[in-house]
């Protein structure tokens, strides 16, 4: 091993400094072995792929893992409810809201959206029908006006409850008993989520769904209230436009606000800047104006764009010690 | 979430480990790693980096566990020629099998650069990240790894 074959390896990666290809290219034999690295580069490219476990191999290697990540759980008295099946809520795991106990909220909440092309809030909202005790907190958040809190809820759950009416039959029913099951109701949502027959129906609803949301002008007003009102958390800047629209966040359930986010970011409407909201006072979600998902890199919400798959978004939530409530 | 990136890791895992059964041993290994490092991902990248990140170091860490790598003898690995009584399929398996015993003979430090480069095309920044290594460690690995290989399917280095 040289210093002449670390040159001709850099040179064929296109590693080599602008003087390292000129003593390169200056140099036939150097030239020669380029091509025969050339060769054994082509040779591992065309060669050296085993391909991927079989599907067997794959459940077995996966169940292990989940298994691993249920008993790490498990072990963890009261830590978070965290689920790494790809589109499984926090509620998946069996447990009922709550609204006046204290949510079982993830440090990471992590999920997988089948097609960015969803509009997933709509979706959701449907699936969220069913959740009897839904508390809505208002974003960006800026004190506790339960009362401004209360018609923020509302305003939700009527939203989702229209969704939920407008899916087709059979998940409309499945909804309507998921009422009292909020469980079932997520699983119902998720399958629907998952039939190409009702993508396009999970769209157009979502968007009807959206729509009525944003254009819930008591959201608006309740949102506007609280922030006049604390004064916590202050951004000084004025509501203006779609963007100052309250995201209305089950405690529960604090990846529907990731939910919203992408949502906006996917129609060209940037979040409401800076967000800090505090869910059950373990999780905080911080924005900044302005930011990108591109840009979330450094923050506590990390959307993590997945084109080569083409199933769209994860979004995952951390926890911000030093954004805890006052 | 892990099932989404999971032929990933386990191409990774194989091609690193150079056989198939050491591979998905090696996968089994990543997935657990990615699991049991949740609480230590930062956020500081995303989060598909960090898990090829932990997945391909957890593969090297059972490799070496292992200790066991196939290392053929030198007559066992016959030069690349003319295989001119073959058909083109009979030629690509002969191709493939003296690849794979080429570079199973790599050890796993020098074959993993190598594959990341040749075989997933990262650059040698995104492999020094992943592997946790300096660039200038990564360029000499896979220049070194190329002249082996080079040598073994009979690339012979010409006269200097």
């Amino acid at each position: 091993m040289t210093e002449r074959d670390e040159l001709i390896s850099a040179y064929l990666d296109g590693d080599a400094t602008a003087v390292e290809r000129a003593r390169v290219e200056a140099d036939p034999s150097m030239l020669a072995e380029v091509e025969r690295f050339r060769e054994v580069s082509e040779q591992v490219s065309t060669g050296g792929d085993l391909g991927v476990a079989d599907p067997f191999t794959r459940r077995r290697h996966l169940g292990a893992a989940l298994a691993a990540f249920d008993d790490l759980q498990a072990s963890s008295a009261g830590d978070a409810d965290i689920d790494l099946r790809a589109g499984a809520g926090p509620l998946s795991g069996g447990t009922a809201p709550s609204s006046t106990a204290s949510a079982a909220v993830p440090d990471v909440v992590a999920m997988a959206r089948p097609d960015r092309r969803r509009r997933p809030l709509g979706a959701l909202a449907a699936a969220a029908a069913g959740v009897v005790l839904l508390v809505g907190v208002a974003i960006p958040l800026t004190g506790g006006d339960d009362d401004a809190a209360d018609l923020a809820t509302a305003s939700m759950e009527d939203a989702a409850d229209d969704a939920a009416r407008s899916f087709d039959s059979d998940s409309a029913d499945d909804a309507g008993d998921a009422a009292s099951m909020a469980e079932e109701s997520m699983d119902v949502a998720e399958e629907a989520m998952e039939e190409e027959a009702m993508e396009e129906m999970a769209v157009e609803e979502s968007d009807t769904a959206d729509e009525e949301s944003m254009d819930d002008t008591e959201g608006d007003q309740a949102a506007e209230t609280a922030s006049d009102d604390t004064g916590e958390a202050d951004t000084g800047l004025a509501p203006q436009d779609e963007s100052d629209i309250p995201v209305l966040v089950d405690v529960d359930r604090p990846e529907l606000l990731l939910e919203e986010m992408v949502a906006r970011w996917e129609n060209g409407i940037e979040p409401i800047a800076p967000v800090c909201a505090l869910i059950e006072d373990r999780v905080t979600l911080h924005v900044a104006p302005g930011t990108s998902p591109d840009g979330l890199i450094d923050h506590e919400i990390h959307l993590l764009a997945d084109d080569e798959a083409g199933t769209g978004f994860e979004a995952m939530v951390f926890t911000l010690p030093e954004c805890s409530p006052t | 979430m892990l099932e989404r990136h999971y032929d990933r890791i386990s191409a990774r895992c194989r091609r690193i480990a150079g056989n198939v059964a050491d591979g998905d041993d090696a996968t089994q290994e990543a997935l657990l790693a990615i699991v049991r490092g949740l609480d230590r991902f930062d956020g500081r990248s995303a989060f598909s980096t960090w898990a090829y990140r932990v997945a391909t170091n957890a593969c090297l860490d059972e490799l070496r566990r292992r200790g066991r790598r196939p290392v053929p003898t030198e007559d066992e690995i016959e030069p690349a020629g003319p295989t001119g009584s073959h058909d083109q399929l009979g030629d690509d398996v002969a191709q493939r099998d003296q690849v794979m015993s080429a570079l199973a003979t790599l050890t796993p430090e020098f074959r993993a650069p190598l594959v990341l480069r040749d075989l997933e095309g990262l650059d040698y920044a995104e492999i020094a990240d992943t592997l946790g290594l300096a660039p200038g460690t990564v360029r000499s690995r896979i220049a070194r790894a190329r002249r082996q290989l080079a040598e073994r399917l009979g690339n012979q280095e010409p006269p200097s």
